[in-house]
């Protein structure tokens, strides 16, 4: 095992990654580009620029001015407009295809009456204007609206690094949160019985759980020196690892009771043979006063191996299916009943029934009744007995893996909604 | 999401989400909360439009039930066909009084 997930702390809030500015000083916005062919034109630009202390580099023409800005990081450009050669408007789209990595602010020198030209420039990618010759303070002006804009543009570019960033690390949390469940699931599964016989009776079930953790839990356990088997399939209220973590401490509660056997002090009979009382148990512990924290729907039961005699208490799952071989038919146990964990009053009612040689109990989940068709029909539990009372030649193997392929074609979908699980246990002939 | 309209002394508590699932039961939760820490006592709650709950929705319902407790009444009205089945399956239709209607409900309140 790998050392434990380091989640340090909480996620990054969001209020931190749009807020967190950059300090204005601290960032280069590099130098001003300007290009002109006219060395007197180039040579009073370059001068104005430099007294107000910024960084220069100059081209003559187009050509030269894509080459600078290629290897050096320039983000300010002052263009002429009309040059030999490459145009400013030429020159405008060209930056524009080609300089990908970084916004660069174009501000073009021309003749502001010159409309024509205005409209080109803003259509080929300019930001602003400068009339030619500048006035000192209007380049002013302007350069520090052109830097105003390269330094908003770096500040998102920081940001979306910063969200590539914290993305990044969320991804890597999720595929361990992700992983951990995989595992738990793994290891509920294990915990499922091995189908067996256990003389008298034996038993099958399927299990195919949904897309998430799901709270399905059943088991059949003999107590030892007895003649007594109880059963139960337990669906916890909701998915994931709440859930999945009570019906493990259930298993482990009810299983354990069983297999280690004997009766409590004061008891005249071990609780667990007396389905009633293990649903007032359970619901006792796991009501909450002025609240609903965590519930449970079961079927809880006990059956003599022998005699194929037992009771059982339903407490909010869909009711269990008999199947009666001598008779032919098959029939509901019962119709639900008050489930544990929600109200402290529940009063929970027992079920007497008789299990003669060849015939089978089968409890589920309400996955499989509320299984949806393609077209939102629900599979129901009629189905469920039909092809009970259809498998009433087959073993209780093949009866199972008959239901799981009726479900899945019944589905025909990729997952099932809800965990779809069943247990089936038939008196046999023999003790 | 909760639509909620004061009818006198009652409180008409309408859901507008077809499901009230595993999804939607926090802020049904939430919703139902706030109105009973807000003074509502008698409410009616309204699952005309509900088609499908399961068992987190029905959870949040009885945990309503649960804050309310003995302070005043919480009703059912407007139940369709699957949904009275879960409260039958469960025995919650003997723990619930539910109503046909929000107005049978409101005026059975009021």
């Amino acid at each position: 095992m790998g050392p434990p997930p380091a989640f340090h702390g909480s996620p990054p809030m969001q209020s931190d990654i749009l807020s967190h500015g950059i300090d204005d000083e601290a960032i280069d916005l590099g130098p001003v580009l300007i290009v002109d062919d006219d060395p007197l034109s180039r040579r009073l630009l370059e001068v104005a620029l430099a007294s107000l202390d910024y960084e220069v580099m100059v081209a003559e023409n187009g050509a030269e001015a894509l080459e600078l800005l290629k290897r050096h990081p320039i983000g300010l450009v002052l263009t002429d407009w009309v040059m030999p050669e490459m145009g400013g408007a030429e020159l405008c789209r060209r930056i524009r295809e080609t300089v990908t990595d970084r916004y660069v602010v174009i501000v073009v020198l021309t003749a502001r009456t010159n409309r024509e030209a205005l409209i080109e420039a803003l259509e080929t990618g300019a930001n602003d204007f400068l009339s030619k010759p500048p006035d000192l303070e209007e380049l002013q002006a302007r350069l520090s609206a052109g830097r105003r804009i390269q330094r908003l543009e770096r500040q998102l570019e920081a940001r979306n690094r910063r969200v590539a960033a914290v993305h990044a690390e969320l991804a890597q949390a999720y595929e361990r949160i992700e992983s951990d469940l995989k595992m738990a699931d793994r290891t509920l599964r294990r915990q499922l019985p091995a189908p067996g016989d256990l003389g008298g009776v034996r038993f099958a079930w399927l299990f195919e759980p949904s897309a998430h953790l799901g709270g399905d839990i059943f088991d059949v356990a003999v107590s030892p020196g007895g003649d007594l088997a109880a059963f139960y399939h337990i669906d916890v209220a909701g998915h994931g690892v709440p859930a999945a973590l009570t019906s493990s401490t259930l298993q482990s509660l009810l299983s354990g009771a069983v297999k280690r056997g004997g009766a409590r002090r004061g008891e005249s009979a071990p609780w667990y043979s007396r389905p009633i009382l293990v649903a007032d148990e359970l619901n006792r512990r796991y009501c909450r006063p002025g609240e609903v924290d965590g519930y449970f729907t079961m079927l809880y039961g006990v059956v003599d191996r022998r005699t194929g005699r037992g009771e059982l208490t339903n407490a909010g799952h869909p009711p269990p299916l008999i199947w009666r071989a001598s008779e032919g038919r098959w029939e509901r146990l019962g119709d639900g009943g008050m489930p544990v964990g929600l109200l402290e009053d529940a009063a929970f009612e027992v079920l007497s029934f008789e299990l003669k040689p060849g015939d089978r109990l089968v409890l589920h989940s309400d996955g499989i009744d509320e299984c949806a068709s393609a077209g939102g029909e629900a599979f129901g539990d009629e189905r469920l007995g039909e092809a009970l009372a259809g498998a009433a030649g087959d073993s209780l193997d093949d009866f199972v893996a008959s239901i799981a392929v009726l479900l899945r074609q019944w589905r025909a979908a990729p997952s099932f909604e809800d965990d779809v699980s069943l247990l089936v246990i038939e008196k046999t002939g023999r003790d | 999401m909760i639509d909620s309209e004061a009818r006198g002394g009652v409180t008409l508590a309408r859901l507008t989400d077809k499901r009230l699932d595993a999804a939607a039961a926090p802020g049904f939760k939430t919703g139902i909360s706030a109105l009973i820490e807000g003074g509502a006592d008698r409410i009616v709650l309204d699952l005309t439009a509900v088609s499908f709950v399961d068992s987190s929705g029905l959870g949040a319902i009885v945990s309503a039930l649960k804050q309310l407790g003995s302070r005043g009444d919480l009703v059912l009205a407007g139940l369709q066909p699957p949904v009275r089945k879960l409260l039958q399956l469960t025995r919650l239709d003997r723990v619930f009084k539910t109503y046909d209607t929000a107005e049978d409900a409101v005026a059975a309140l009021g």
